[in-house]
C-alpha cells in the first residue's frame, strides 16, 4: 500500500505541455490565406445585412424616375435602376435577403438531417433501409427542379423559397450524417458508454451528434454558398423573393434586359453572388483542412 | 569493414507546438554481415532514424539538420537524387510495421516481386519471373501462389512477401521497422527465424528497429538503445544484456514482466519520455533517472566507452553496477 | 473464495454473408472472487469476443453466464442495467474508447452520472476527484482532453470509468497492449494494487505471455474460438499439455541470452474460424495430428488436477 501511494505520487511528477485542440485548428485555418479572406469577406456581409439601412443615405424602394439608369458616381456609387433607386442600397438590402434566406435553408435541412440521419446511422437494418430508399428518389431528382416545384405548389416569398430550398437539401445532408454516425456506431467509446449501462438516447444525444457535428459544420458552410447561388436562380426565375424586395437573383434578372445598354444593374449583384458563393466555397475547404488531422504538421 | 556510419545525425520537424527535435545526435556504425538492433520505446526516434538513411525524411516539415550517414564511405547526404534512387532497393532496402499497407492490394504478389527485380536489374520479363519464383520459395510460400493477390493472403503470408521484395535484389543493409509487431506471436517466431536464415545466406548487414527486447536477444549481435533522440548505450548484446550500464537500459529490464520468475510487482520507469520540442537542459534521461545529481541536470553526458565497443551515455559509470539489477 | 462468475459452454456466433462465424465455440469455467483469470490467444481466437459476451455487450448464441448466483446471459430492462453496474470493462486502446470532445472530469463523471446513486454535481465531482486520485490522476489534469495526455494516463481515465461504478468484476481486454513496457509496468502495478484493495475479479484479456503469467492465477489459452488449455499459471507454464501451449510458450521472445528453450516452431496459420469442420481447429498445424483428430473434436477433460486440456493425445504426448 505505501509503495503504491509512491508510484501514484511519481506518476503525478510528469509534466505534459498541452495546446488546445481548437487553437491548433484555429492556426491551421489562420495559415489558409484564402480562407481567411473568405470569412473576412463574410463577417463583412453579415455587418452590411445588419447595417444595410444607415450605410447609405437613400431608401432602397425610393423611386427617383428622373435619376433612372444613371452610371456609377459620387453619389451613386454603384449607379442606379430603372426606377432610380440607388443599387449599392438594394445590393445591401439584397444581401440582408440572400443570408436570411440561406440560413433558414440550410438551418431547415441540418435540423431535419441530423434527426433523420442519426436514426437511420444508428438504428440501421428496415429503418434505415427505408430511409435511404427515401433519400435516394429525392437524390435522384435535379435541386433546381425540385426547389422550383416546392417553390411554385408553396408560392413565392422569404420563407417559402427557404422551406422549398431547405427540403432540396435534405437528402445529401442526411447521408453525410448517416455516413459518420456509422463511422462513430463502431468507435469503442460508445461501446464503453453501453458498458455503463447508458440507454440509446443519451448515447446519441451525449456522443453521437456532438461527434458527428464537426465534419457537419463544413458541410453547412459549403452548402451555404450553393443555397445563395440557388436563391439567386430561383428569384431571376420569378419563383423566389419577389420585387419590390431586393434580392441579388431578381436584380440580375431586371438586369439582364438592360445588359446591352446599363451593364451596372447586372454586374454589381452579379459579382456580389459569385463573390459570396466563392467565399463560402473557399471557407468551406479551409475548415475541412484545418480540422482534418492528416494535414497536421 | 564498415558498411554504415552514422555521424552526429540531427533531425528536426516544425511543427504547430514548436520544433520536434526528433533525432539529436546519433553515431551508429554497422560492420558487413552484422544484425543491430535499435531499441527504444514509442517517439525515441528509432523510425526517423532509419528514414533518415534512406533520405526519406519528408521535408518540410522534417529536416536533416546536420550530420554525416556514410554509406561504404560515401555520404549520402551528399549524393545526387538520382544516385540515392539507385541505392534504394538495391543496396539499401526496408522493411515496414505493416504489411497490409506495404503490397498494392490490386496486382498479384509475384508481380510485385518481379517488377522490383526488373527495376533494378534491368533483366528481361522471364529472368525477373524466374527470380521471382525462387524468391518465394525461399520465404517459403508456395509457388503456385504468385498469381494471387495480396488480401488472399494472411498477414504472416503478406509479411514474407514484403521480406521477399526487399530482399529480391540482394541488398547489402537491410532496415527492418518493427517487422513483426503487427504479427502473432507464433508467425511473430516464424517470420524473424526467416528473416535471420536469409541474413546469414545472403550475408545482408541488417538493422532492426524494435521496441522488445526479447526480438533482440534472439536475433542481433550489437545493440544500441535510444532514448529521446538519442543513443543512450551501445554495445554487443552481451554488453547489453549482462553488463547492462545505463539506467534508461535497467528500467526497461526490470519494467518487463519475467517469465521464468514469479514477482508480485514490477519496477517501472518513473514518469514519462520528455517532449521532443522542450528538451531538458541536461541529460534526457535525468528527470528520470534515479540516480540524477546536479551535474546530470546541468551538463548533458557525452557517450563515452565504458568497455571495449560498449558506449554509454551517463555521467556516473560508477554507479552502474548496481545490484539490484542482478537480484531482480 | 467462493464462485463468483461461472461459464457454461457459452457461445457466440456471428452471422455473415457465408454462413457462420465461430467466435467462442462451447467455452466452460469458473473463477473465484478476487482472482484473475488470463485469457490468452492469437488474434481472431474469440478472447475479446468471450470477454464482451460475459458482458452483455454481445448477447450469447448459447450457453449461460452465471455471475453470483444469477444466471446472466439473456437480461433485459432494469435487471440488465444492475448487472451492468456490477461489471465493467477496460479497453485497449484508451484513445478510441474515450469520447475525444469530452474532458477528463466529464468522462469520469459520465458513467457517475449513469449510475444515478449521485442527485446532484458537487457529490458526483467530489466522487470523480476521489476517483482520479485513486488511479493516480493528478487533479490538474481535469480540464485535459484525453489527446493532450499520453497512453498512461489515458489508461488510467479508463480505469477510472471502470471504477465509478464499484463493479465487482472486471474485464480487462489488453489493457496495456498499446503502451511502453515502462509505462506498462506502471499500469500492471495500479491493477494489482486495486485488485488487492478492492477485492476485485479480473479477467484479462492478452497476446502477451509474459503479461499474463506476471498477472494472473489461473490461464485459459483460446484457440480458434475454443478452449485449449487451462490451468493455474505456475502449472502452465511448467507443464504445459496442448501442443498448441507448447508452440506457443516457446515462441515467446525472451529478453535474456541465457535462456535456452527448447524450440517448437509451429508451422502453417490459424484455421479460420467460418463455418468450422469438425474435428480438432489445431490439428492442421499439430505435429501428433492422427485421423482421430480430423474427425472428431476433442472435449475438455481434466487430465491432472485443475488442469484442464482439450486434446485426444495429451495423454500419450505428455507420456
Amino acid at each position: 500500500m505505501k509503495r503504491w501511494l509512491e508510484t501514484r505520487k511519481l506518476a503525478r511528477k510528469g509534466e505534459i505541455r498541452s495546446v488546445g485542440k481548437f487553437s491548433l485548428m484555429v492556426r491551421r485555418f489562420c495559415r489558409n490565406k484564402a480562407a481567411v479572406a473568405s470569412l473576412v469577406f463574410i463577417l463583412l456581409l453579415i455587418l452590411i445585412a445588419v447595417f444595410a439601412d444607415v450605410l447609405t443615405p437613400y431608401d432602397y424602394d425610393a423611386q427617383n424616375l428622373s435619376e433612372k439608369l444613371r452610371q456609377p458616381s459620387a453619389a451613386h456609387w454603384f449607379g442606379t435602376d430603372d426606377f432610380g433607386r440607388d443599387i449599392l442600397t438594394r445590393v445591401f438590402v439584397g444581401t440582408r435577403v440572400s443570408l436570411l434566406v440561406s440560413i433558414l435553408a440550410v438551418g431547415i435541412s441540418t435540423v431535419f438531417a441530423l434527426v433523420i440521419g442519426s436514426i437511420a446511422g444508428y438504428f440501421g437494418g428496415a429503418v434505415d433501409n427505408v430511409i435511404m430508399r427515401i433519400t435516394d428518389i429525392f437524390m435522384a431528382l435535379p435541386g433546381m427542379l425540385f426547389a422550383m416545384t416546392v417553390s411554385a405548389a408553396l408560392g413565392t416569398g422569404i420563407w417559402n423559397t427557404a422551406i422549398a430550398l431547405g427540403f432540396t437539401s435534405i437528402a445529401p445532408i442526411v447521408r453525410q450524417v448517416r455516413a459518420s454516425i456509422l463511422l462513430l456506431k463502431d468507435q469503442e467509446f460508445i461501446e464503453a458508454s453501453k458498458a455503463f449501462g447508458s440507454g440509446n438516447t443519451v448515447i446519441i444525444v451525449r456522443h453521437v451528434i456532438p461527434n458527428a457535428f464537426a465534419p457537419l459544420i463544413v458541410q453547412i458552410a459549403l452548402r451555404l454558398g450553393d443555397t445563395i447561388m440557388a436563391i439567386s436562380g430561383l428569384s431571376f426565375l420569378g419563383l423566389g423573393v419577389q420585387p419590390p424586395t431586393p434580392e441579388w437573383g431578381n436584380m440580375v434578372s431586371v438586369g439582364k434586359d438592360y445588359m446591352s445598354e446599363f451593364l451596372p444593374l447586372i454586374l454589381f449583384p452579379g459579382i456580389f453572388v459569385i463573390l459570396t458563393m466563392l467565399a463560402f466555397n473557399l471557407l468551406g475547404d479551409g475548415m475541412r483542412d484545418a480540422m482534418d488531422p492528416r494535414m497536421k504538421r | 569493414m564498415e558498411l554504415l556510419q552514422i555521424k552526429d545525425l540531427r533531425i528536426q520537424f516544425n511543427t504547430d507546438t514548436g520544433i520536434v527535435h526528433a533525432v539529436n545526435g546519433v553515431d551508429l556504425s554497422l560492420q558487413e554481415g552484422e544484425c543491430l538492433g535499435l531499441v527504444g520505446e514509442t517517439g525515441a526516434g528509432k523510425t526517423t532514424t532509419a528514414l533518415g538513411i534512406l533520405d526519406l525524411i519528408q521535408t518540410p516539415p522534417g529536416k536533416i539538420v546536420s550530420g554525416e550517414i556514410l554509406y561504404k564511405g560515401r555520404n549520402i547526404r551528399e549524393m545526387k537524387p538520382h544516385e540515392i534512387r539507385d541505392l534504394r532497393g538495391n543496396e539499401i532496402s526496408m522493411i515496414f510495421q505493416d504489411p497490409m499497407s506495404a503490397l498494392n492490394p490490386v496486382i498479384p504478389v509475384g508481380h510485385q516481386i518481379a517488377e522490383v527485380i526488373r527495376l533494378h536489374q534491368k533483366c528481361s520479363k522471364n529472368e525477373a519471373d524466374r527470380q521471382m519464383l525462387a524468391m518465394l520459395e525461399k520465404v517459403r510460400i508456395p509457388a503456385e501462389r504468385a498469381d494471387e493477390y495480396p488480401h488472399q493472403f494472411s498477414g504472416g503470408m503478406k509479411q514474407r512477401v514484403v521480406i521477399a521484395i526487399a530482399l529480391a535484389c540482394n541488398p547489402k543493409l537491410l532496415i527492418a521497422d518493427e517487422p513483426t509487431t503487427a504479427l502473432d506471436v507464433t508467425i511473430q517466431a516464424q517470420v524473424l527465424k526467416m528473416i535471420r536464415e536469409l541474413q546469414q545466406e545472403i550475408h545482408t548487414s541488417m538493422l532492426l528497429i524494435t521496441h522488445d527486447l526479447g526480438i533482440v536477444a534472439q536475433t542481433c549481435e550489437k545493440v544500441a538503445i535510444m532514448y529521446a533522440g538519442e543513443i543512450v548505450e551501445s554495445g554487443t548484446a552481451e554488453d547489453i544484456f549482462d553488463r547492462t550500464a545505463h539506467p534508461y537500459t535497467k528500467g526497461l529490464f526490470a519494467s518487463i514482466p519475467s517469465i521464468d520468475r514469479k514477482m508480485r510487482r514490477l519496477t517501472p520507469i518513473e514518469g514519462l519520455m520528455p517532449d521532443p520540442t522542450d528538451l531538458p537542459a541536461g541529460c534526457s534521461f535525468g528527470p528520470r533517472c534515479p540516480y540524477v545529481s546536479d551535474l546530470c541536470r546541468e551538463h548533458k553526458p557525452e557517450l563515452q566507452e565504458i568497455g571495449a565497443g560498449h558506449f554509454c551515455r551517463c555521467h556516473f559509470p560508477s554507479q552502474k553496477r548496481s545490484p539490484e539489477k542482478e537480484g531482480q | 473464495m467462493p464462485v463468483q462468475l461461472e461459464v457454461k459452454d457459452l457461445m457466440k456466433y456471428f452471422r455473415i454473408p457465408v454462413g457462420f462465424l465461430h467466435a467462442v465455440d462451447g467455452v466452460s469455467f469458473q473463477l473465484e472472487e478476487g482472482k484473475t483469470l488470463g485469457v490468452v490467444g492469437e488474434s481472431g481466437c474469440g478472447k475479446s469476443t468471450l470477454g464482451r459476451a460475459i458482458l452483455g455487450l454481445n448477447e450469447a448464441t448459447g450457453g449461460q453466464v452465471i455471475f453470483e448466483g444469477e444466471d446472466v446471459t439473456h437480461l433485459k430492462g432494469a435487471s440488465r442495467k444492475a448487472y451492468k453496474k456490477k461489471v465493467q470493462i477496460i479497453f485497449q486502446d484508451p484513445f478510441s474508447s474515450l469520447d475525444a470532445r469530452m474532458n477528463v472530469q466529464s468522462l469520469i463523471e459520465e458513467p457517475l452520472k449513469v449510475l444515478g446513486t449521485y442527485r446532484n454535481k458537487t457529490d458526483r465531482l467530489e466522487k470523480v476527484d476521489e476517483l482520479m486520485d485513486t488511479v493516480g490522476l493528478a487533479g490538474r489534469y481535469k480540464t485535459s482532453y484525453p489527446h493532450e495526455l499520453d497512453g498512461g494516463r489515458r489508461q488510467r481515465i479508463g480505469i477510472a470509468r471502470a471504477l465509478a461504478m464499484d463493479p465487482r468484476l472486471i474485464v480487462c481486454d489488453e489493457p496495456v497492449s498499446a503502451l511502453d513496457v515502462s509505462i506498462q509496468a506502471q499500469i500492471l502495478n495500479l491493477l494489482a494494487d486495486l485488485q488487492e484493495e478492492k477485492g476485485l475479479t479480473y479477467i484479462f484479456i492478452t497476446h502477451n505471455l509474459s503479461v499474463v503469467k506476471h498477472i494472473s492465477d489461473r490461464i485459459m489459452v483460446m484457440y480458434c474460438g475454443c478452449l485449449a488449455e487451462m490451468a493455474d499459471t505456475d502449472s502452465l507454464f511448467e507443464q504445459p499439455l496442448h501442443p498448441y501451449t507448447k508452440g506457443l510458450l516457446s515462441a515467446i521472445p525472451v529478453p535474456s541470452l541465457h535462456v535456452q528453450r527448447n524450440e517448437i516452431l509451429l508451422e502453417g496459420e490459424i484455421q479460420s474460424p467460418i463455418n468450422p469442420r469438425p474435428g480438432c481447429r489445431f490439428a492442421g498445424r499439430c505435429c501428433y495430428a492422427t485421423q482421430l483428430c480430423r474427425a472428431e473434436t476433442p472435449k475438455p477433460a481434466e487430465l491432472l488436477p485443475g488442469h484442464i486440456v482439450s486434446c485426444h493425445h495429451a495423454g500419450e504426448i505428455n507420456g
